[in-house]
């Protein structure tokens, strides 16, 4: 059985259900482990090579090298496999979400630990077309479907099993790596600072929000996601777990929150899934709702930016075979003119980086990490 | 994808049955729905509801140059999937059997068949394979027939005359 902690909201599957999820779970692991480093050899032996005869040159970046690439059968043949484990995964957990929903929506009304948690939902959300064009990460229905009608979990029931299968354990237990992972930058960075009020944006099911709660038990964390069926969720894992967040729908281009509000604002891996409008929006607003003298720290996927042009064509590949489609463009674009454009001083923002929190604990530990990459963030103090 | 299918054709055998029941009288319907009310069956009917969406939005890239390849390839994925869950499931059952003291499951690994036994099932075994190799072997049929196999249009032809 693999290590994901079965809290009282996580949904528990049976037997033959749980067997799928395994199944996918190290079929993913057989992929990153096995076949998908295959990519690069065959990159490097035959691909380059090849154009390399025809061009007289190397191809010269990501564009060039995907050309080639998905021409290749190994590649194609990963690929293909790549994408069906993704759908695999996810109607491997609907089959359990879907049987177990009674069960889990009665859980979600209870409040076992007494927390002083609140969700908000307003009326008439409506959920922007990025959410609504495709399906991101292919999770059927989007984060924002709920087709269990009112007081809506479904989405975030799904999201919370598939996402750890996902990331194969790969951001811990508790599927909050990435939080730890700004936590340490934020403590190393900035040390003896902490918040008294904290905003985590795109929160999801609040993997990364609980990290934070837990770091600051004092500071009153709020989280907001477009998913309606997520911050319900959010909401019900929160209380199941004993720990105290706020959770609402609403869109990080335009909250309900006061001006300078907020302390921190944090995000993980959000800024991929919006556009190039909306993202403009997004740290206007966070330095809207930023208290002067406080921080923002939004994490995201590698930029092209000092990247090798085949390292950085496979850092595409959720975007055209994931529906992470606006990561493409946000590899491209300067995140620090973005935050200069929305009213952070130049020298008060710039992009900085951190490496993975579970990479940093298994150096400290004195064992290899599976994973060393540098996860960029946007930094800005207002 | 198939169980999205099969929802789907769940559903509308749901909505085609609800015309057929407007048929009953207005006070049996009535009767009906009051006692819907208080039966716990009811209940449980009550609280079910649509299926979970199992396909994302968005067009699914192609992989290969034939698209016949891709299906074949999921096909192929979804059957290796399908035994590792088997395998999972005679683990769990030789696990039980040992647990409740039937028989230890080291003889399943000492088992061996005898005479009878093995005939059987290496009778049963090439029948498997051959089931498998069908589609393979089928031209062979065609090629070492008396008669050389007809294209569609010529079946037509002698079937239209």
């Amino acid at each position: 059985m693999d290590t994901q902690i079965r809290h009282p909201m996580l949904v528990r599957g049976k037997h033959d259900e749980l067997s799928r999820q395994q199944f996918v779970h190290n079929l993913r692991l057989c992929l990153a482990a096995d076949v998908m480093p295959g990519n690069r050899t065959v990159y490097e032996k035959r691909v380059k090579p090849a154009f390399r005869k025809k061009n007289k040159r190397d191809p010269k970046n990501r564009h060039e090298v995907r050309r080639e690439m998905t021409k290749d059968p190994y590649y194609r043949l990963f690929s293909a496999s790549q994408r069906a484990s993704q759908e695999m995964m996810w109607d491997s957990v609907t089959d359990s979400v879907e049987r177990e929903l009674p069960e889990l929506k009665k859980r979600a009304r209870g409040n076992p630990h007494k927390t002083k948690g609140t969700l908000r939902i307003p009326k008439n959300f409506k959920v922007p077309a990025y959410h609504t064009a495709a399906d991101i990460h292919l999770q059927p229905g989007g984060y924002h479907a709920t087709p269990d009608g009112k007081d809506s979990i479904a989405a975030g029931a799904l999201y919370d099993r598939s996402v750890f299968l996902y990331a194969i354990g790969g951001m811990g237990n508790m599927n909050d790596d990435l939080g730890k992972t700004v936590i340490g930058y934020y403590q190393e960075n900035l040390p003896g600072e902490s918040p008294a009020r904290l905003l985590d944006m795109g929160c999801s099911v609040g993997h990364s929000t609980l990290a934070w709660a837990q770091a600051y038990p004092d500071a009153e964390v709020h989280g907001l996601d477009c998913g309606e069926g997520m911050v319900r969720y959010a909401h019900a894992r929160a209380r199941n777990l004993g720990i105290t967040a706020h959770f609402s729908q609403q869109n990080a281009e335009k909250t309900d929150f006061p001006d300078d509000h907020f302390d921190v604002v944090v995000s993980h891996i959000m800024l991929h899934e919006t556009s190039s409008t909306a993202i403009n929006n997004i740290i206007r607003e966070t330095h809207r709702i930023l208290k002067p003298g406080g921080v923002m720290m939004h994490l995201d996927l590698m930029r092209d930016q000092g990247m090798n042009p085949y390292d950085s064509f496979m850092m595409d590949w959720e975007a055209y075979n994931n529906n992470e489609t606006f990561l493409v463009r946000l590899r491209d674009m300067d995140w620090k003119k973005i935050a200069v454009d929305a009213g952070f001083k130049p020298n008060k923002c710039k992009v900085d980086g951190s490496m993975l929190n579970i990479s940093k604990e298994m150096i400290k530990a004195g064992q290899e990490p599976h994973y060393t990459a540098t996860f960029p963030i946007l930094v800005g103090r207002k | 994808m198939a169980r999205a299918k099969k929802a789907k054709a769940k559903a509308k055998r749901k909505a085609v049955a609800k015309p057929g029941k407007k048929k009953a009288t207005a006070k049996k319907a009535k009767k009906a729905t009051a006692k819907r009310k208080t039966g716990k069956a009811a209940k449980k009917a009550a609280t079910k509801r649509a299926p979970m969406p199992r396909a994302a939005k968005g067009k699914r890239p192609q992989y290969f140059e034939d698209p016949a390849v891709d299906k074949l390839h999921l096909m192929v994925m979804a059957l290796i999937e399908e035994l590792s869950v088997t395998r999972d499931r005679l683990d769990t059952v030789e696990r039980l059997i040992e647990k409740h003291g039937l028989f230890q499951v080291q003889e399943i690994e000492d088992f061996f068949p005898d005479l009878k036994a093995d005939a059987e099932r290496t009778g049963r075994r090439i029948a498997y394979i051959r089931r498998v190799m069908k589609g393979i072997t089928d031209e062979l049929e065609n090629l070492h027939g008396q008669d050389p196999a007809l294209e569609f249009d010529e079946v037509v032809d002698v079937i239209s005359s």
